[in-house]
């Protein structure tokens, strides 16, 4: 390579207008050179330097196969994982948060006095479809564990929660608006009753729920047992 | 999914190098970011399935998804909200002084764009555009920067 034409280079190098090719020239003839006239030692210097700040970047060993591991490793089992936890992380869920509520609320108004009942003022903001229709139970499992809507509330006996009866899937801001159709109930018998008809049928969507969860949960470990016909076994989760 | 994997892996898993080198010139010297950032991006590439069939530069490909990738490690790292280009965040990382070379420390003093960029041309021979691409800055100013950067390279070793 001509001298003149490496000064060339050097010089659109420096104006940031070399091209890649170009600047290919100037690192090999610096990296294969000894000889390097006077005037270009600084240019050798900082074109060394940059070789060196390159052959430093060293790949880490491991890499390749945690990409591997992370893509190409991970397909099948899953995929049949994917599909199964949702629903069973859901019903196992929704078990907890119900049976929670159910005991600790049946407890309280089993011990709670009457006198008291009667005594308090407050009144009870109690979901109209408590008073009005049976709520259908909770069917649909894509509840989180995150703390469902508080039905029943400002008494002496604070429910830590109830789930919800109709549509699950709702948004925050649809159960915001579903707020709206509280009312309120002064008479504290009243309030007592309607507490004991909630819990009365947590308690039978509880058993419903639960015999249900189990009954995916089987499934889902026989569907990992048995991954080659994992598809048909799913089906019947839907079913 | 058996014709999927090996157009992974003959097409996109071999550009792995280049994004790590690609990911720390844009990160700064942390070697664990840059593996988080290539990692990320190759599990996001192997998600798109069969799109993957009919890509035509899965390079190009690659370091777009690497590109935003970092950004979003860098936005994590720094809990900033509006980032559009690489001049908008400093990644953290200055080099360790007893083993850094000079080159190093001269390009660790300058803005944040010019030394992504001057990285990027140490690290990858990537041409004006695929800088430009990378780090959003227009080609002009990509020239500019490195014009800049070098000279001034070239002025301090001139002193040494």
């Amino acid at each position: 390579m001509n001298i003149d034409k490496i000064r060339d280079l050097l010089e659109k190098y420096y104006e940031g207008s070399a091209s890649n090719i170009e600047t290919d020239i100037l690192k090999q003839y610096f990296r294969d050179n000894n000889d390097i006239p006077e005037d270009l030692r600084v240019d050798a210097a900082i074109f060394r330097d940059m070789a060196t700040m390159k052959e430093d970047v060293a790949l880490p060993e491991n890499l390749e196969q945690l990409i591997i591991d992370s893509t190409i490793g991970r397909k099948r089992r899953n995929i049949i994982l994917w599909k199964v936890i949702p629903s069973v992380a859901a019903s196992l869920a929704l078990l907890t948060v119900l049976t929670i509520s159910f005991i600790s609320g049946h407890e309280r108004i089993l011990s709670s006095d009457e006198d008291a009942l009667v005594a308090q003022s407050e009144p009870v903001l109690v979901h109209k479809e408590e008073i009005t229709a049976p709520p259908t139970p909770t069917e649909d499992c894509t509840l989180t564990a995150s703390t469902p809507e508080p039905v029943v509330s400002k008494t002496a006996t604070p429910e830590p929660a109830i789930a919800q009866a109709p549509a699950p899937k709702k948004s925050s801001t649809a159960r915001k608006a579903s707020e709206n159709n509280y009312i309120e109930v002064y008479d504290s018998i009243q309030a007592a009753k309607i507490s004991s008809r909630i819990l009365a049928k947590l308690e039978s969507t509880i058993s419903r729920v639960a015999d249900k969860g189990i009954r995916k949960t089987e499934i889902a470990v026989a569907a990992i047992k048995d991954p080659v016909n994992a598809p048909q076994i799913l089906d019947e989760i839907s079913n | 999914m058996k014709q999927l994997e090996e157009i992974f892996r003959k097409r996109f898993l071999p550009v792995y190098p280049k994004l790590y080198s690609i990911a720390l010139a844009i990160l700064g010297s942390s070697t664990d970011l840059a593996s988080d950032a290539v990692q990320e991006t190759m599990v996001k590439i192997w998600s798109k399935g069969d799109e993957l069939l009919s890509v035509n530069n899965p390079e190009a490909l690659s370091i777009a998804i690497l590109r935003t990738t970092a950004i979003d490690i860098m936005r994590r790292q720094r809990k900033y909200e509006q980032v559009d280009t690489i001049t908008d965040i400093a990644p953290d990382s200055p080099p360790d002084h007893e083993t850094a070379t000079i080159l190093e420390r001269i390009i660790d003093t300058m803005p944040p764009a010019q030394k992504e960029i001057l990285r990027l041309s140490i690290f990858e021979d990537l041409s004006a555009k695929e800088i430009s691409e990378i780090t959003g800055v227009s080609g002009t100013n990509v020239r500019q920067l490195l014009s800049r950067g070098r000279k001034k390279i070239k002025e301090i070793y001139s002193k040494l």
